[in-house]
């Protein structure tokens, strides 16, 4: 037992004291920069070198090139936080490589007084500077290289955690600034053009010259890296979030916004977490890394690679391999950039450990010195020439804004701007003129943008592009500056029906920047073509943001939408409000509808429909069941039922299906039927199939009579099951009255199951908890039920501190949550250096009692309820791991703590939040399920400080186990066998629960029976280990012919450009393998290369092992040709 | 227009004069605001200009300013609603209990129009209320909010927003009036003449120069003498000012510190420990005010 684990620990420090300073110090890499070169792992052909280090330069925060080719870094030693008395001493430096020998041989100081700055952008003869609450311009007048004059640009960043002030300036090839912030900064911008308000995570952009500054999208847990790529597409990183590449376009909501009811998914979850961002182009970069986005992954020390496809309005992003990995701890790529000579630059914080909240802001290890910049090239390929753009002329630069090195032409647009002369538009009008070709009229149309004018004919040829990217960036151009361009409700009219999805997209983003009567319905054209998520999410932003300009219109009797309904349906079920529903009715009542048009309008009127509307629905309930549905969110979220005609449910209450009887007896005890009653009574003590569904329908009456009536056959039922369904709703109803008689149940309960949930019942509110505390008085309870009970009661949002004490005293159970001295921590962590097994780590890990993986996912691969465990080991310490385990409420990551909805009558509800919106709020509960609570029961939603996980979890575990585990948890993410590939090996598996058909026809037709649509199966998610090995003695035995069991799983691949691709087979033995039902050959055994065609059906492949002949694991590897 | 506001300007001054706004020895004063506010700590011509001209002695200056905040504490209110702002502004002035409270609302309200004038002036009641019950002052200074500047293309032409602006103004001159207050018309009595220099660089926020030729404007509002030029131009003048922007830095960085989720949020259970380096600043604080009063009065021995 753990406990006893503990003892023995602290008894043996006492002869070896260690000090918390001294605590995995030993641990500390190297810094030698020869040692830290030494060990990159490159791919063949790179090369590496130092381009500046310390104490040159210390703790690098973002980097950006000028128009002379220097290198501007922001860099922080005053991070994590100011010690009283000290001075603010942050620094802007510039390292130039003036002898072009890849080494930086001049370092000015420009600014050396700044507050944790965490941007820096060198632009209009100065530099942007992200310092803390504000944003900067510095400039210096006097050429001594020092910024001797300072402006506020813009201020009211917040500073609620300084590893998410704002920062990352980007400068687009439109000439403005964008920037980050995170989850926790709350931002106040006081704009000439109004208040700007960010709450939480989201991206920004800025226009200097006017002082504009507006949300681009929000979300991101920690938004990082962001870019452009050559069409004037955006995308962006996220530093805390696991979805690799984020597609960002205007109005896009992420993960972890405050308040949002919808969230777009980024495109690669499961990925660690990732900051800064850059796409590999220039003619220095070989052509099979061109076009790659890297973004450096600073928790497993190397640079993620990803190749997107476009798909839809969005993207596909697969992960290739690795950029470049380093076995060096403290390499901490944080931000990297392509550099004027070709090559690329990374910024490397240069830190054993990572920064955040997990570690104490004064640890000591925390580097505060250290840091380096790498320079990335590539043998046999010539550098770019680098060109000193401040000494070039007008007409130079403007022939640089098309270079065919995309660097080359950002800077030279920064360049102009600098200058900003009344000769260059005149020029520039010139050369637009004459062209041709749509590359250089994009570029060329950027180069007017950045210098804050439009180019209405560049505008125009673009928008009638053949390809589709040009006319999408056109329409970017025009989402910023459509007042300037007397076409463009012409434009966009043409582009919602464009025939490419992404055009699309940009026409409902430029429509969302000027509402009216005619926004709305224009923008729901797009609804007559394909729509996937993003042109989705688009839509349904706009019918909400738009509302007071298009639902006047329509309430005043117009017909905005062309007589279309599938476009009314939409917009009413995307506003969720109630309007008129006359045209929804007469469409239903003239027939003319498709079942699945038809589904929705009955849908939409269950859900903003007024009672009388619902009284309507009725009439159409024998044919659609699912209306009972509706009506039952209908009560619960919005508190309305239908006038009258509530018998017509009555009916579904002698139905023979328990679904269907579930639902009609929830409505009649919503509803409080008193017609109903006597057939609810009569199925709860009569029909064993549907009792429980009737008394819990019986319940929601809350009357005197069902009280009685529970009181009775709690007690007095002859049928033990009714007895206990009886006490159980007795017990919610009044566990005053009840409480005593819930311990005598729970005293005899020595499994620690639960099997009658009655301690969710009783930690319902506080009056139930304490009421069971008190009949807990000098009374005894097995020790697993009393410890089940306190795990419950200590995750609740509000842990019911009188419960966990009575509990506590009747289990005789010591304090759960254990905290390690530091002497015994340090002794631990020794152990598990020494003798902890990561292989039997994850075994212990995998195993279902631990219930590791009932919330953790690893790389994308399990539950969303906790964070997804995948890079922990190469970024958290030993003693963090260790006290999350056995003291999580110390240990939350931001994301995921737990939101506390407290009712208006007392109840609590806690979990993850998922959406809030006017009418509802939802939880993610325990089990991962949404919990939708009706806002109108609400009274208050607060940040619970209590982690969803329980504490004591690993009480079970002996001390050698412990060990492994804390031990495998190290691992992950580390160089080795503990990293999830970026090779695409199928992780993600559906596997077959026993059933007992296959036993009496596997003779006849063998396993080809696994791969038969069957209804009857039952498919759960099952992850594979962290290298993506299958055991198939770990799935469920589902039984063959004679004594044989199998395994059976199913999964499915990517989507992919090519018309095929190979699946890597490591050994065949005992093994068979599906194409949908098509049976692939394969040879009896050893490895096996075999050719599919591409399709990404989920689920497509079944692969059936022998598990009584096989125990050897199965790994299958994705090879695309 | 430069006629009518150099008129109006004359009449404050003349009716203020009447009643001069007293200080005493040892007063804690609040600046409170918006952007307006919080920025003036960062060049300190405002405070400077006030030690100087109150006539008093060890006053002890906090800014409580914060961009974007409005009467209902909107901007201070991290992750909960306004309402949240509200407690903590009332909990900060339980702590200080200042004797003289500075506030100057009105900017960020204005951009709603006349329409959202009751709900200002209805927050402001609240906002008064609030103050008055949590901090009992002696004395409330209501500051109308500054004119914007029309700064030419590509910057927006503000004439709309004077007009609303003038029009909160107006209504704070008659909302002090009712509620018994000083009221410093810093609107009327900013320069704005088509000769004057700009005092801004984006048509709404003061620069360091900005502040620097408001400074006596706001201290003749309070029916108060500024300082001479030569006095604040003095060696003494100069370091007073530089000491006072010192001081506020450490008072931001005590009142208003960063990692706030960490330290006294819902992740304390991290680092909360840390917190405890707050208080450290107190002692850094006194000894800066300590200067700051040396250097007063050798400020003020310039004549």
């Amino acid at each position: 037992m753990f406990a006893r684990f503990l003892l023995t620990l602290s008894l043996t420090s006492l002869t070896t004291p260690t000090s918390q300073a001294q605590r995995g110090l030993r641990d500390l890499p190297d810094p030698d920069t020869g040692k830290q070169r030494a060990a990159f792992n490159l791919p063949e052909g790179m090369e590496i070198n130092l381009f500046a280090a310390d104490p040159v330069i210390a703790k690098p925060v973002q980097m950006n090139f000028d128009a002379q080719g220097r290198l501007w870094l922001v860099s922080s030693g005053l991070y994590p936080h100011i010690k009283p008395g000290a001075e603010e001493n942050d620094r802007v430096l510039i390292l130039e490589d003036t002898n072009n020998d890849g080494h930086a041989d001049k370092r000015t100081v420009f600014a050396d007084d700044l507050h944790i700055p965490t941007a820096v952008m060198p632009a209009d003869g100065g530099a942007y500077v992200a310092n803390s609450t504000e944003i900067l311009f510095l400039k210096d007048t006097n050429g001594d290289g020092y910024a001797d004059e300072r402006k506020v640009v813009l201020s009211g960043f917040g500073t609620e955690d300084t590893h998410h002030l704002v920062h990352t300036f980007e400068q687009g090839p439109d000439g403005m600034i964008y920037f980050m912030q995170s989850i926790y900064i709350h931002s106040h911008l006081e704009t000439p053009y109004g208040v700007r308000r960010l709450m939480g995570g989201g991206i920004w952009h800025l226009r200097p010259e006017t002082g504009q500054a507006e949300i681009l999208s929000k979300g991101l847990i920690n938004p990082w890296g962001f870019v452009f790529d050559d069409y004037g597409q955006t995308f962006a990183t996220d530093g805390a979030g696991g979805n690799g590449i984020n597609f960002i376009f205007p109005r896009s909501v992420f993960t972890a916004s405050p308040g949002a009811e919808r969230k777009l998914p980024g495109l690669n979850p499961g990925q660690p977490k990732l900051c800064g961002l850059e796409i590999l182009s220039g003619s220095h970069v070989p052509d099979h890394l061109q076009g790659l986005l890297i973004s450096p992954d600073f928790r497993g020390h190397r640079i993620n690679s990803y190749r997107l496809n476009q798909k839809g309005s969005s993207y596909t992003s697969t992960q290739v391999d690795d950029f470049l990995s380093s076995s060096h701890r403290a390499f901490r790529p944080i931000d990297v950039k392509m550099g004027p000579d070709g090559a690329i630059y990374i910024a490397d914080w240069y830190n054993p450990i990572i920064q955040h909240g997990e570690v104490d802001f004064r640890d000591e290890r925390r580097d505060q010195t250290r840091g380096r910049i790498w320079r990335v090239t590539f043998k046999d390929r010539p550098l770019v020439k680098k060109k000193d753009l401040t000494k070039a002329s007008i007409d130079e630069l403007l022939t640089f804004t098309t270079s065919k090195e995309p660097l080359q032409r950002d800077l030279a647009r920064k360049e102009l701007r600098t200058r900003n002369g009344p000769e260059i538009v005149p020029a520039l009008t010139l050369r637009a003129a004459g062209l041709k070709d749509d590359f250089e009229r994009l570029q060329t149309l950027w180069t007017f943008q950045s210098l804050n004018k439009t180019n209405v004919e560049l505008i125009k040829a673009l928008a009638g592009s053949k390809d589709p990217r040009y006319r999408a960036a056109s329409l970017r151009v025009l989402y910023h500056r459509q007042n300037e361009v007397p076409q463009s409700e012409q434009i966009i009219a043409t582009a919602i029906n464009d025939e490419n999805a992404q055009v699309r997209l940009w026409a409902i983003s430029c429509l969302a920047q000027k509402p009216g009567p005619q926004s709305v319905p224009t923008a729901l054209e797009a609804l007559d073509h394909p729509v996937d998520q993003p042109l989705d999410f688009a839509l349904w932003s706009i019918v909400r943001e738009h509302a007071d300009h298009w639902v006047p219109a329509f309430e005043a009797g117009k017909d905005l939408f062309n007589g279309k309904l599938s476009h009314l349906v939409f917009a009413m079920k995307s506003l969720g409000k109630p309007l008129s529903l006359a045209t929804i009715f007469t469409s239903l009542e003239s027939d003319t509808l498709t079942p699945a048009e038809k589904a929705e309008a009955l849908a939409l009127i269950g859900k903003v429909g007024s009672p009388a509307d619902l009284t309507r629905l009725l009439d159409d309930l024998e044919k659609n069941p699912k209306i009972l549905d509706h009506l039952i969110t209908a009560k619960e979220i919005r508190k309305i039922q239908p006038t009258q005609n509530l018998e017509s449910i009555l009916p579904f209450l002698d139905s023979k299906d328990p679904a269907l009887f579930k639902k009609a007896a929830r409505l009649a005890g919503l509803w409080k039927l008193a017609p109903a009653r006597n057939k609810l009574v009569t199925a709860f003590t009569d029909s064993p199939k549907m009792s429980r569904a009737a008394a819990q329908g019986l319940r929601l009456y809350d009357d005197r009579q069902t009280f009685t009536l529970f009181q009775h056959l709690a007690f007095e039922a002859s049928d033990k099951n009714t007895r206990i369904i009886a006490f159980q709703e007795l017990a919610s109803l009044s566990p005053e009255t009840t409480a005593i008689h819930a311990v005598k149940i729970l005293a005899k309960d020595n499994e620690g199951k639960d099997p009658y949930d009655l301690l969710t019942i009783f930690l319902k509110n506080p009056k139930a908890s304490t009421a069971l505390a008190k009949a807990l008085k000098g009374k005894t309870l097995p020790s697993k039920i009393a410890s089940l009970g306190m795990q419950r009661a200590g995750t609740s949002g509000k842990p019911p501190t009188n419960l966990i004490k009575a509990l506590q005293t009747a289990g005789k159970l010591k304090p759960m949550s254990q905290q390690l001295s530091e002497t015994e921590m340090a002794k631990l962590i020794d152990r598990v250096e020494k003798e902890g097994n990561p292989y039997r780590g994850e075994t212990i890990y995998r195993s279902t009692n631990l219930q590791c993986i009932a919330c953790h996912a690893i790389g994308g691969i399990g539950s969303p309820i906790g964070p997804d465990l995948v890079s922990i080991g190469s970024s958290a310490p030993v003693d963090y791991l260790i006290t999350s385990l056995l003291v999580p409420n110390d240990k939350i990551k931001e994301g995921y703590h737990t939101t506390l909805v407290t009712e208006k009558n007392g109840n609590t509800h806690t979990g993850g939040l998922i959406s809030e919106s006017d009418t509802e709020v939802v939880l993610r509960d325990f089990a991962g399920q949404p919990n939708r609570i009706a806002r109108a029961d609400v009274k208050t939603i607060s940040i619970s400080p209590i982690s969803m996980m329980p504490p004591g979890l690993t009480a079970s575990l002996r001390e050698d186990q412990f060990i492994d585990l804390v031990r495998f948890l190290s691992e992950l993410g580390k160089e080795g066998d503990f990293k999830v590939s970026a090779k695409p090996i199928i992780r993600d598996w559906h596997v077959l629960q026993p059933h007992s058909r296959t036993r009496d026809i596997m003779g006849h037709y063998g396993p080809a029976i696994f791969a038969e649509q069957f209804d009857g199966y039952q498919w759960t998610p099952y992850g594979g280990k962290v290298n993506g090995e299958l055991l198939p003695a770990e799935l469920p035995k589902v039984e063959g012919r004679g004594r044989d069991l199998w395994a059976v799983a199913r999964f499915g691949i990517k989507s992919t450009t090519q018309d095929t691709v190979k699946l890597k087979i490591n050994d065949t033995s005992q093994m068979s393998l599906f194409d949908g039902t098509k049976e692939i050959k394969l040879p009896s055994k050893g490895p096996a290369l075999v050719e599919v065609p591409k399709g990404d059906t989920a689920q497509r492949f079944t692969l059936a092992i022998n598990s009584t002949k096989r125990t050897a694991p199965a790994l299958i590897e994705v090879v695309e040709n | 227009m430069f006629f009518r506001s150099f008129l109006i300007s004359a009449l404050i001054t003349i009716s203020a004069s009447a009643e001069a706004f007293k200080f005493q020895d040892d007063d804690t004063v609040v600046f409170l605001g918006n952007t307006i506010v919080e920025r003036a700590q960062k060049y300190g011509h405002l405070e400077t200009a006030l030690t100087l001209a109150s006539g008093k002695s060890g006053l002890k200056f906090r800014n409580l300013g914060w961009s974007g905040d409005t009467v209902w504490g909107t901007a201070r209110s991290y992750f909960g609603p306004p309402k949240v702002g509200f407690n903590r502004l009332k909990a900060d002035l339980a702590e200080l209990k200042p004797n003289v409270i500075l506030i100057c609302y009105g900017a960020v309200a204005a951009f709603e129009g006349k329409d959202g004038l009751p709900n200002f002036l209805a927050g402001y009641e609240k906002l008064l209320d609030m103050i008055n019950a949590t901090a009992k002052p002696r004395s409330i200074v209501i500051i109308s909010p500054p004119p914007a500047e029309s700064l030419g293309s590509p910057l927006p032409d503000m004439s709309a927003h004077n007009e609303r602006l003038a029009i909160f103004s107006t209504a704070l001159g008659e909302f002090a009036k009712k509620r018994k207050h000083h009221f410093s018309d810093l609107f009327a009595a900013t320069p704005k003449g088509k000769d004057d220099p700009h005092l801004t660089d984006n048509g709404l926020h003061l620069t360091e120069k900005g502040y620097e030729i408001i400074a006596p404007k706001f201290i003749e509002t309070l029916g108060l003498t500024p300082a001479t030029q030569t006095q604040l131009q003095s060696d003494s003048g100069t370091k007073l000012r530089e000491k006072i922007i010192v001081k506020n830095k450490l008072f931001f960085f005590r009142w208003r510190p960063a990692n706030e989720t960490y330290l006294r949020l819902f992740r304390k259970y991290e680092q909360g420990n840390n917190a405890k380096e707050l208080p450290m600043f107190d002692p850094i604080i006194a000894q800066r005010e300590m200067e700051i009063k040396t250097l007063t009065q050798a400020t003020l021995a310039n004549q």
